[in-house]
């Protein structure tokens, strides 16, 4: 059979970068493709050329067979090609069906609702989909916004959905229903292409997937006749760790406290946590749950709504982030861009960024540059940073060696304890794998580390208690080897077990 | 293709984009020439010949130059931090109100060199104070700094006016005030021209700014809030502090180029005297990249172009404004180095 869509030597650079070179990808008809690759891989840049958001240097395309020159995204439209972009592209004071008839509405002058809610409701309906097409968008769940996109689409008369990392916003459960919707949509014949860097969804969903590194395609996969080492292998090009060896926790005394702290002011409960010397302790939550607060209650940069912070037994709470700093607490923000680089600055300023106000790098009232460069050019070198050197500008660096610089700078030695805010958002496998072995050197050193995570495995494989965040509350919080993953899914979601078996009952 | 690699980051400097910028600048400038039905060549020649014909137009040229040194210094620290001070005329007023109130009250067996030191720290505090200001009602009444700056400028030329008019007005009762005597001025460097020891005052300032915006914390603290203002406060700067006094220094330095101008040029003050150079500092500025001592090129540059401008009026029968215009073309074309990557990239196509 003929295959639905067909790229064929994609070549694309923007100045001296290659985003792609020389890709070929074949999507057969009614599959269900993966797009596998590590963050700056190429795969976006490759389905932004498949809407013609981007030109192909060179190469060509085929769309059932005919060679097709995409110019623009509704060109996709009408070859029967639809996206749902990671970043929802909805008008949040809008309902659902709103959204959806948006910018392809039916009537000439008004807009006739009832013949757009009859056609809408035939979509939902051949695919399972639960939706309520008069909710307001702001006030439907991520899991549901994410359904709308893909009505969007399917509105569109799309036959190939592309979804860009579709589960990075949701929680186990959303996951699951999202995948059992793809699924159904694959059996009624359309196609799918799923952009993703996790491998066990790769594993779970996909017929075939296509494997992007640096750029290349490294091979196309039956995923029947393959393993998930061998995925990873595609992916990194080496033989990857999975399991990390962690020695048995020994917390010492209390290095922060967290009491009473309301982080929301829709918030029902209130904070608190402990983190010990030689302790990690993850939060799970999804995004948006109090994540940013937290972060920004501890580091002193916003009051919380009330309570009290501890750093050492000190109250800390209406303390400036520099003296939290000087109290030896380090922090990896979640928003790396607005909260941790300096653009236009040196990697070595870029260093100094949090000990400006020690003596350390300061001689005769001038910064010792000599100092500086030499302790830049030590991280440079243990954290393993792609640089040209301690003067290069930092916004020259790619996301993942600029959170290696970030880092390096976090868990120097005067910083007691180090808050990480999803600190592999963003990163290759190989990246985070160093993070996260630098966390248990630093767990090891009896330093304390606080991980914020919306990726479930991080927290699983890290914590050694998990605290479970959800609309500023603490759900629950106990060893990690004492929940299930469904437990946490659930937990997640603002649903305890016990809830759950009592609405069994 | 080695060749050509080596050359791409000198054609990103902004030296060369500004020499780029200035000979675009000429071109579009001659053709204005032309639509008014005059000689481009008879023009420039003659704005050069203004401006280097013989030595004392040399020593002129040098003198128009400082205080937009100081000007573009002064804006060129503000940038640095972040912010736009399009209040540097308003406190080169200042400064050169406070320098002159200092220098005609002291008594005239006052030693010299005490006396000039107080009126350049006065010039300094005159400045310093309304930069001031003007960060703090935008850090701490959030009120845009551009809006402050402009309002506090009519404030200060007004204020000036008011004195030179009355309290300071001369025996003559003209509307200016009494000359410094000669002891308090700076010391003419070359006879019969302008040209004073405040073109040291202004090397200084450029080393010092120099220094301390490049080494030092407190230049590292202004350059983190400038270059990320979120990430400089999750550092533990106090960015509204930072801020607040980066708009101070800045401000000083305006006031220095008043200082300059009433000690050195014309040892009295009156309206006018300043001809806009604090708003001319912003384009010195800018066309020097925010680099200190590119500032000394691009301020002479400017000097250049007005000390030029009369020779031009006269010999080529050109209006002395044309010479705006061909400041204004040459930040239109530093500023939009946008329209070099469009014309780069188009060739780029064609190929």
């Amino acid at each position: 059979m003929q295959p639905i869509i067909e790229m064929t030597s994609i070549t694309k650079s923007f100045g001296p970068v290659t985003a792609n070179a020389d890709c070929n990808l074949t999507i057969e008809q009614g599959e269900i493709h993966c797009l596998l690759g590590e963050n700056g891989a190429g795969k976006t840049t490759l389905m932004n050329i498949l809407f013609g958001m981007y030109h192909a240097d060179s190469g060509t395309i085929r769309i059932k067979g005919e060679v097709c020159d995409i110019r623009s995204t509704g060109d996709a439209f009408r070859h029967g090609l639809g996206m749902v972009h990671q970043h929802f592209m909805l008008v949040s004071n809008m309902t659902v069906l709103q959204n959806i008839i948006l910018g392809q509405e039916i009537g000439r002058f008004k807009l006739n609702y009832k013949e757009s809610r009859r056609q809408v409701c035939e979509i939902i309906d051949k695919y399972g989909l639960d939706l309520d097409l008069d909710a307001r968008i702001d006030e439907i769940s991520v899991g549901m916004k994410q359904r709308v996109e893909i009505v969007k689409t399917l509105y569109r008369g799309a036959e190939v959905l592309v979804l860009d990392e579709p589960t990075a916003v949701l929680t186990p459960q959303e996951s699951g229903s999202l995948m059992q919707i793809l699924l159904d949509m694959k059996a009624k014949g359309k196609t799918i292409i799923f952009i993703t860097h996790k491998l066990n969804e790769t594993m779970q969903i996909a017929d075939r997937a296509t494997i992007l590194r640096d750029g290349c395609v490294t091979g196309t996969v039956q995923i029947s006749e393959t393993d998930i080492r061998a995925l990873a292998g595609h992916m990194v090009g080496r033989e990857v760790q999975f399991d990390l060896k962690k020695a048995p926790c020994k917390p010492g005394k209390v290095l922060l406290e967290l009491a009473d702290v309301k982080l929301l002011p829709q918030a029902k409960g209130t904070v608190n946590l402990t983190v010990h010397e030689g302790e990690i302790l993850g939060i799970a939550g999804v995004d948006g749950n109090g994540q940013r607060e937290l972060e920004e209650a501890i580091m002193g940069l916003k009051q919380p709504l009330s309570g009290s912070i501890k750093v050492d037994g000190q109250e800390t709470t209406k303390e400036t982030p520099l003296s939290i700093r000087h109290r030896g607490v380090g922090c990896i923000p979640s928003d790396r861009f607005h909260r941790a680089i300096l653009p236009g600055l040196s990697l070595a300023e870029n260093l100094l960024l949090g000990f400006q106000s020690r003596k350390h790098y300061v001689k005769h009232g001038f910064i010792d540059e000599k100092k500086l460069r030499d302790s830049t050019q030590e991280t440079i070198i243990s954290f393993k940073v792609k640089t040209a050197g301690p003067n290069q500008d930092i916004a020259d660096l790619s996301g993942g060696n600029q959170q290696k610089l970030v880092l390096g700078r976090e868990v120097a030695p005067e910083y007691r304890m180090v808050l990480a805010a999803q600190p592999g958002r963003g990163l290759d496998i190989g990246a985070v794998e160093y993070i996260h072995t630098q966390f248990l050197r630093l767990r090891s050193e009896s330093k304390g580390i606080l991980l914020i995570s919306a990726d479930l495995d991080e927290i699983q494989k890290m914590s050694d208690r998990i605290a479970v965040l959800y609309k500023g509350e603490i759900m629950d919080c106990k060893p990690a080897d004492q929940y299930t993953v469904e437990e946490l899914g659930l937990l997640m979601a603002g649903k305890r077990l016990s809830e759950e078996d009592e609405a069994n009952a | 293709m080695l060749k050509k690699k080596n050359l791409r980051p000198l054609a990103d400097s902004v030296v060369v984009r500004s020499v780029l910028s200035i000979l675009l600048a000429l071109l579009v400038a001659s053709i204005f020439i032309l639509l008014v039905g005059k000689s481009p060549v008879l023009a420039f020649s003659s704005l050069a010949k203004g401006a280097f014909g013989n030595g004392r137009a040399v020593a002129n040229t040098i003198n128009k130059a400082v205080p937009l040194i100081f000007t573009g210094l002064a804006a060129a620290f503000a940038f640095k931090s972040g912010m736009l001070n399009i209040g540097i005329e308003g406190q080169l007023h200042m400064g050169a109100l406070l320098s002159i109130v200092i220098a005609l009250n002291m008594p005239p067996s006052a030693p010299p060199f005490l006396v000039i030191l107080l009126c350049i720290l006065g010039g300094i505090a005159g400045g310093m104070m309304w930069g001031a200001l003007t960060g703090i009602l935008k850090e701490r009444f959030k009120i845009h700094e551009v809006i402050v700056a402009i309002l506090l400028n009519y404030i200060a030329i007004q204020f000036v006016s008011y004195m030179i008019n009355y309290p300071l007005k001369c025996k003559e009762g003209l509307p200016e005030t009494e000359m410094i005597p000669q002891q308090f001025r700076f010391l003419t460097l070359v006879d019969r021209t302008q040209l004073s020891s405040n073109v040291f005052m202004a090397l200084a300032a450029v080393v010092i700014a120099y220094l301390l915006i490049n080494k030092t914390i407190l230049g590292y603290k202004i350059r983190a809030v400038g270059s990320n203002p979120t990430a400089a406060a999750a550092g533990g700067i106090g960015v509204s502090g930072i801020a607040i006094l980066s708009m101070a220094l800045s401000g000083g330095l305006g006031g220095l180029a008043g200082t300059a101008e009433v000690l050195g040029t014309y040892g009295k003050l009156f309206d006018g005297f300043s001809s806009n150079v604090g708003f001319t500092g912003l384009a010195v500025a800018v066309l020097a990249g925010n680099n200190p001592f590119v500032v000394i090129l691009t301020g002479l540059l400017f000097g250049i172009m007005d000390s030029g401008a009369r020779q031009m009026n006269i010999r080529a029968g050109l209006s002395a404004d044309m010479v705006i215009v061909i400041q204004g073309l040459v930040i239109f074309f530093v500023a939009t180095p946008q329209i070099f990557n469009f014309l780069k990239a188009r060739r780029r196509e064609k190929k």
